[in-house]
């Protein structure tokens, strides 16, 4: 048949229907919309009343004394394209084909015992590192950030699990995407619950745990690589509970359906549990005391700006987005899309979305909109002449019961910093001062990876009194040129040690002398942030000019702490202007001239009057020019009559 | 199966391959897999000292096997064979993909013996009634076996083994691992043998205590057919799963467990038991569903060289109190030793000579000082007992406790080594436990014959 077909048509024609057939095979499989997917204009939520199923994709009949927690791939994604879904931003880390965009905060794998606070992402982020180059896999990754990691992408990829442990992902789980982490509307959600049991290892069990209407108890880290999960107990180690699930028998209908009370607007709670940040100042405010931002108070939710499709590619709302990031819908949700709209006329107009009110910025000189991001006079905490502290959801772990809630554990983010970024505008960034140890391949460095630094770096610091908080241990230089020398002397790695803190490189000079110079690699890492912004009436600018442009205003002579375990005689500390581009001497005698421009109104209101009385005064004198001529002529007139 | 296809049955199960079509295309392509670049690139060269390996039976025992082997070093798997086609069978064969792997998968061991004709030797770890036939046919292909204990879950079919065993001439190591623990072997030649460390042997005791544990459960959409199940000598899937607890397909807690403990005392007081008594029963669990006893408490008598050694056993399955161990006790001190790294030690008696010397010569550790809490007052502690000193046993291993046991194997069917535990040493183990539920059954004291434990022919 297929001969007659080729004799008939030709090859070449058999190849090309062969390739449009495919074509359209592969366009409907992309777009494989399931019964969820389907918008048909209600703005309701549908009620989802569904049975749960397992990674087995066996429903969990609640009379069977169900063992398996529930599957979001196979629960939710029964009606929603999971594969679809897994494009979202939040779970494509690691995959080169979704640009990174606009820097974010990178994970920070801190250790105070080792002395080390080091930026890591999967995203191709600049300053940052990636997880393998510090020797931490897929699965150690997810084990350590997974607390506050919403899973997919790479967390349930089986292509990109090591071999040595692959084992451990099959007691593990993978990390399927939990949906319920955003959608879940139900007050019981305890997303603590889904980070204890991430920290756990019980991967496959983290969704299900956080969820209203189950419990898990038990721990994967404890069970051996042969551990089957359809045993649900270790025989000889009854000390070691494996991860166990218990559900609430009255959450379940007589057809063993669940309700999952979900919505499409997600409250602003599911979103703080990863995205919160706390501000530490001198004097310790009490919660009551710390705003919020002004569009959550006014009702608004997160995902009001930061929209997606079923995607899930979220907008993440910085300027510049819709090129980066390639969604011309990016564009109209930043801060000047709603706040400012197109200047388009031939689109309809987009300002004032959710009630955006239009700014006036009575007597800004237009400048400042060229060269400051919104963020930058509306965003973040106030700035002081010292910087602050701040502390993340992501980098401390905040939310978890058990963390330490100290207000100097590590990592030590510095905040606000006003940097000019790439393309010349000014933003408030959130910064970080690398510190770990490396070895030197060339001029470039590498970092140690995580076993050398427990198993070498710690018993050399030798400090236990940074247990209770997780601070810095104070390391003298003296310290600090002993651990190089046992390092070097012991030629575990080939090349120099050093150590790289407070933006130099420490190492030992050939007369064995501690050696610190700047080096790329050491510079500080920052990410500009957004949130929380400020009522209008609390922006920079609203006192006047001074706000900024005075010799001792923090947003230009701020002075930055430069974190470092290190001691030192005094703090060391650089200047905003370093990060703002400006010479400070320059900006000390721009700012100073602020001092006289109150007076340049009296100046200009009495230039003004002089000009004003000397043009009179000539008007005057020109007047009475003019009437001597006009009197003379006058005269002359009546005498020839005469 | 192309590695992508496997993947990408595994992300969307709906439209993966049938179970036909896995079996069919594993073992048809497999060959073809050799030249995929991905392959290519995880696998390494061919090495005159590779051995190729089937594993048959992939459940959770061949899932330990399979876990050592691949930190053995020229270990290569080409085929592994399970009835569990969608889950057990899967599993291990991704997972051996993985590895680099170049194999195929089978639902029936003889179609695997029919089609895999490079074979050097077979992991068997499926039922124990199934021991029989699978060794018969693998030492009828000339293939040397690593064979799981129990032998069998009867005397006659470790009685087929054996006789398959010499009529092939191919080695069978039975799979009583302990023979080849690095902590035994320094009890056994080094404390006992060379030091004769506790003097007159008089006593054992030992057991395994495991707390109450559920049945085990299984994936439903797994479900193993009836007509399968039933062709492979299964009523159902429950009991497919929990075998181990019915008569005609396995032997109970005290074959499964006690037998790797019973099989100790053989070695260690190198004698032969004389007699056996046992009480037991199914005291705790449903019967219907567990046919073989719960609890069993047994009793050897030892005529060994240095006199009579009383052996006292248990097994337990519903309190997992002090866990699993084997208590060797002797005028001179008592040697304690368990699979179990974080158990063990050697205590001796006021009256034995002090053991300085082993001490120095590294056979023990130093007991440590333990300094008695003063009571409040700080009186003098004048008390006459004391508990004896511990000394550790100064090996460590920290291995997964299979290796060492089928390293000793593949040297073996390397010609490199001896086997640590032969077909004839599994079968006087067989022989002496599977007395035990006789003698729970009989209730009586049941002697064992000198020539019960050699089989002649």
């Amino acid at each position: 048949m297929a001969t007659r077909w080729m004799r008939m048509f030709g090859n070449q024609w058999i190849g090309c229907a062969l390739l449009f057939f495919m074509f359209i095979v592969t366009q409907v499989i992309a777009q494989d919309k399931l019964i969820g997917d389907e918008f048909d204009g209600s703005r309701t939520t549908p009620i989802h009343v569904i049975r749960l199923i397992d990674q087995d994709s066996s429903v969990i009949w609640l009379d069977e004394q169900p063992l398996m927690p529930f599957s979001t791939k196979k629960t939710c994604g029964a009606c929603h394209n999971y594969e679809t879904i897994s494009q979202g931003w939040h779970f494509c880390a690691g995959d080169s084909a979704t640009p990174s965009g606009r820097p974010g905060q990178p994970w920070i794998y801190s250790d105070p015992y080792s002395l080390t606070q080091i930026p890591l992402t999967l995203r191709a982020w600049p300053g940052t590192f990636t997880p393998q180059q510090i020797g931490m896999d897929i699965f150690d990754y997810v084990a350590t950030f997974g607390r506050h990691l919403p899973g997919g992408g790479i967390a349930e990829d089986e292509e990109a699990q090591s071999l040595e442990k692959i084992w451990r992902w099959r007691v593990s789980g993978t990390a399927e995407i939990n949906c319920l982490a955003c959608h879940d509307a139900e007050r019981a959600h305890d997303a603590s619950q889904y980070a204890l049991n991430m920290l756990r290892q019980n991967f496959r069990w983290a969704p299900t745990a956080a969820a209203g209407f189950a419990t898990v108890r038990g721990m994967s880290a404890d069970l051996p690589d042969n551990y089957d999960i359809y045993a649900g107990t270790v025989p000889d180690q009854p000390q070691k509970l494996p991860p166990q699930v218990t559900y609430q028998a009255h959450r379940f209908n007589e057809r063993s359906e669940v309700f999952f009370d979900l919505t499409r607007h997600v409250p602003v709670e599911r979103c703080y549990f990863c995205h919160s940040g706390h501000t530490i100042h001198p004097e310790p405010k009490e919660r009551w005391q710390h705003g919020e931002d002004v569009h959550v108070k006014s009702g608004m939710l997160c995902v009001d700006c930061h929209r997606h499709g079923l995607d899930h590619r979220m907008v993440r709302g910085y300027e510049g987005e819709a090129l980066a990031a390639g969604n011309p819908q990016a564009e109209a949700l930043t801060c000047r899309g709603c706040h400012l709209g197109n200047q388009d006329a031939t689109l309809p107009p987009m300002q004032g979305r959710s009630g955006a009110p239009k700014p006036i910025h009575r007597g800004i000189p237009p400048l400042h909109f060229d060269k400051l991001s919104c963020t930058t006079c509306h965003s973040g905490p106030w700035p002081e002449r010292q910087s602050l502290f701040v502390k993340t959801s992501q980098a401390h772990a905040l939310g978890l019961p058990k963390a330490s809630k100290s207000e100097s554990a590590l990592p030590h983010i510095i905040t606000p910093i006003y940097i000019q970024q790439e393309n010349g505008i000014i933003a408030p960034h959130h910064l970080l001062w690398p510190s770990f140890w490396a070895e030197f391949e060339g001029d470039s460095i590498k970092p140690l990876s995580i076993a050398m630094l427990n198993t070498l770096i710690a018993p050399l610091v030798g400090h236990e009194d940074s247990l209770a908080v997780g601070d810095w241990p104070a390391v003298s230089d003296s310290l600090l040129l002993s651990i190089l020398e046992a390092l070097d002397s012991s030629a575990v790695v080939g090349g120099q040690i050093a150590y790289i803190s407070g933006g130099q490189v420490h190492r030992l000079n050939e007369q064995g002398k501690l050696l610190s110079t700047k080096h790329a690699a050491a510079v500080s890492v920052a990410w500009p942030f957004a949130h929380d912004v400020r009522p209008a009436a609390q922006s920079l600018g609203i006192r006047g000019c001074e706000d900024c442009h005075s010799t001792n205003a923090p947003f230009y002579f701020g002075n930055i702490t430069v974190d470092s375990p290190l001691l030192r005689a005094a703090p060391l500390t650089v200047s905003m202007t370093k990060y703002l581009n400006k010479n400070k001497a320059a900006s000390w005698l721009f700012s100073f001239s602020f001092f006289f421009r109150p007076w340049l109104k009296y100046l200009i209101i009495f230039c003004c009057i002089i000009i004003f009385a000397l043009i009179t005064l000539y008007a005057f004198k020109g007047l009475a020019r003019f009437m001597v001529i006009l009197s003379i002529e006058t005269e002359n007139k009546v005498k020839r009559k005469v | 199966m192309s590695k992508n296809q496997l993947n990408q049955s595994h992300k969307t199960p709906s439209k993966s391959m049938d179970r036909r079509q896995f079996i069919r295309t594993t073992a048809t392509v497999g060959s073809a897999m050799f030249f995929a670049p991905m392959i290519m690139t995880r696998a390494r060269a061919n090495d005159s000292n590779d051995l190729h390996i089937a594993l048959l039976g992939a459940g959770a025992q061949g899932d330990v096997l399979m876990n050592a082997c691949l930190k053995i070093p020229n270990i290569r798997f080409k085929a592994v064979c399970d009835i569990w086609e969608e889950y057990n069978l899967k599993r291990a064969y991704r997972l051996l993909k993985k590895f680099g792997h170049e194999l195929n998968a089978y639902e029936d061991y003889r179609d695997m013996l029919a089609a895999e004709k490079g074979l050097d030797a077979v992991l068997i770890a499926t039922p124990d009634f199934w021991h029989a036939p699978h060794a018969e046919a693998c030492l009828q292909a000339g293939l040397h076996i690593y064979l799981e204990k129990e032998m069998s879950n009867t005397l006659e079919g470790a009685q087929r083994i054996v006789r398959a065993a010499r009529r092939s001439g191919k080695l069978v190591q039975v799979g009583h691992q302990r023979r080849s623990n690095p902590r035994y072997l320094h009890c056994y030649h080094t404390l006992l043998k060379k030091a004769g460390i506790l003097g007159r042997m008089t006593t054992v005791n030992g057991q395994w205590n495991r707390s109450v544990q559920p049945d085990l459960g299984w994936p439903e959409k797994y479900t193993i057919p009836r007509a399968t199940l039933r062709k492979y000598g299964f009523d159902s899937m429950h009991q497919f799963r929990n075998w181990r607890w019915f008569k005609g397909l396995g032997g109970g807690p005290i074959v499964d467990l006690g037998s790797h403990q019973i099989d100790i005392y053989n070695w260690f007081l190198e004698a032969l038991p004389k007699s056996v008594m046992a009480s037991g029963g199914i005291d705790y669990y449903d019967k219907a569903t567990h046919e073989w006893y719960d609890t069993v408490l047994a009793t050897y008598e030892y005529e060994t060289k240095g006199g009579m050694v009383r052996a006292f056993y248990q097994t337990i399955t519903t309190n997992s109190n002090q866990g699993y161990f084997e208590n060797f006790m002797g005028d001179q001190g008592t040697l304690q030793i368990s699979e179990s790294g974080s158990r063990g030690g050697i205590y001796r008696e006021q009256s034995a000579p002090i053991w300085d010397k082993w001490v120095e010569l590294g056979y023990m550790t130093a007991p440590k000082e333990e300094v008695p809490a003063a009571p409040d007052g700080a009186m003098l502690d004048v008390r006459e007992t004391i508990a004896p000193p511990k000394h550790d046993i100064p090996v460590q291993f920290n291995d997964p406790y299979h290796k060492p046991h089928l390293e000793n194997f593949f040297n073996a069917v390397r010609g490199k080594e001896t086997l640590n535990c032969p077909v004839d040493i599994g079968y006087e183990t067989a022989v002496a436990v599977l007395k035990v539920n006789e003698a729970v059954a009989s209730g009586r004291k049941l002697f064992f014959r000198p020539d019960e434990f050699v089989l002649k022919g």
